[in-house]
């Protein structure tokens, strides 16, 4: 049974949440996603890499009946991995046609809660000296004075970091996406 | 620079240095990694303390981030990154200096990390001298001229030509920019 990611951080009201975002801090940044594009939150419970592989790979979760890449979202936006501690958990969203639809597991250093950002508080993030083509700020939410980067998981998961670390991962485990039970 | 008197003196940092009925322009100076650089004060939007910006991923280290100004996303850039030098340390006098330049794709409204305000000089462009073609942290290409002010000298930066041909909005590093200049200077010697 699927939990849905904010069925692991409290009782979320869409009436009381209009916008409802899931916030997570990667980096000591904030950033948030559309809760509804996660798939779920879980602890963070690793299995290594049989082999040396991508910066971003950090290995293998076992989503009850399923094995899923793990991906440090902190190389994927910072070229920079995180440190995992005991607030660390992982994002499950779901997987882009050429990782054949496999759910992706990215790993943040902590979950904040659930936050409504409306449309009418975001604003295109700047174009300015971006890196590469990708762009996966989707927007930029005013929040407290500041802004709060709004993450796209589609193109979280069709980025080269991520592209790269799932393939690395099939490379080195091909029987792990293979459900364990049918 | 030094110029005749009576030619028209050209435009520095985008602004006519001197105004119609031979004012001086006011120009805003400020401190940068141990050096006065100057710019005409209708460049500048506003001064903001600097306190913390938003990270934002998959940018130039150079783009420290984005500042949240009354509801408008505001790059903010650090020029010693962009000149290859370590990151500007943020100390109580920490300024985002809010510029507008016309860039290539339009006129661009960004943040600059400087070490702190200095004075407003009323410059006259007779008084502008070339600047040196070594020994300051900015290249010579985007400094309009330099002038004397007290014990030190204060350069008039170009950020039209800081953003349109060094490359800030494109990406370019002051290296990259320089390491052109350099071969074209050798194409055209072949």
């Amino acid at each position: 049974m699927n939990v849905p990611a904010a069925g692991r951080i409290g009782r979320v009201s869409p009436a009381t949440v209009k916008y409802p975002h899931l916030l997570f801090t990667v980096l000591d940044v904030v950033y948030a996603l559309p809760l509804l594009s996660v798939q779920e939150v879980t602890t963070l419970d690793v299995v290594p890499p049989a082999r040396a592989a991508t910066d971003a790979l950090i290995g293998s979760h076992a989503l009850r009946f399923q094995s899923i890449p793990l991906v440090d979202l902190g190389v994927v936006l910072e070229q920079r991995r995180i440190t995992t501690t005991r607030t660390s958990c992982t994002l499950v969203v779901p997987g882009g046609p050429s990782q054949a639809n496999t759910p992706i597991g990215l790993v943040v250093e902590a979950v904040n809660g659930v936050k409504s950002l409306p449309p009418s508080d975001m604003t295109p993030p700047p174009r300015m000296a971006m890196l590469g083509h990708g762009q996966i700020v989707a927007a930029l939410a005013a929040s407290d004075g500041g802004f709060i980067p709004v993450l796209d998981a589609r193109r979280i998961a069709a980025c080269a970091d991520v592209d790269a670390a799932v393939r690395a991962w099939r490379a080195a485990a091909p029987e792990a996406s293979i459900p364990a039970l049918e | 620079m030094h110029r005749d008197a009576a030619s028209t003196p050209e435009p520095a940092g985008g602004v006519p240095l001197t105004a119609s009925g031979g004012q001086d322009v006011q120009c805003l100076s400020f401190l940068f990694h141990d050096e006065a650089y100057a710019l005409p004060l209708l460049r500048v939007r506003e001064i903001v303390r600097f306190s913390e910006c938003t990270r934002v991923p998959r940018v130039r280290p150079y783009v420290r981030g984005v500042v949240n100004l009354r509801g408008t996303v505001v790059p903010v850039v650090d020029l010693a990154v962009w000149l290859g030098q370590p990151e500007t340390v943020v100390t109580p006098r920490t300024c985002l200096l809010v510029v507008e330049a016309a860039g290539e794709a339009g006129t661009a409204t960004l943040g600059l990390v400087i070490d702190g305000v200095d004075q407003v000089l009323d410059l006259r462009s007779e008084a502008l001298e070339p600047p040196p073609s070594f020994g300051t942290l900015m290249p010579p290409e985007f400094v309009a001229g330099m002038t004397k002010a007290g014990e030190r000298f204060v350069y008039l930066l170009d950020m039209d030509r800081l953003l349109a041909e060094g490359g800030l909005l494109r990406g370019t590093s002051a290296r990259g920019h320089v390491s052109s200049l350099v071969s074209q200077a050798h194409g055209d010697g072949r």
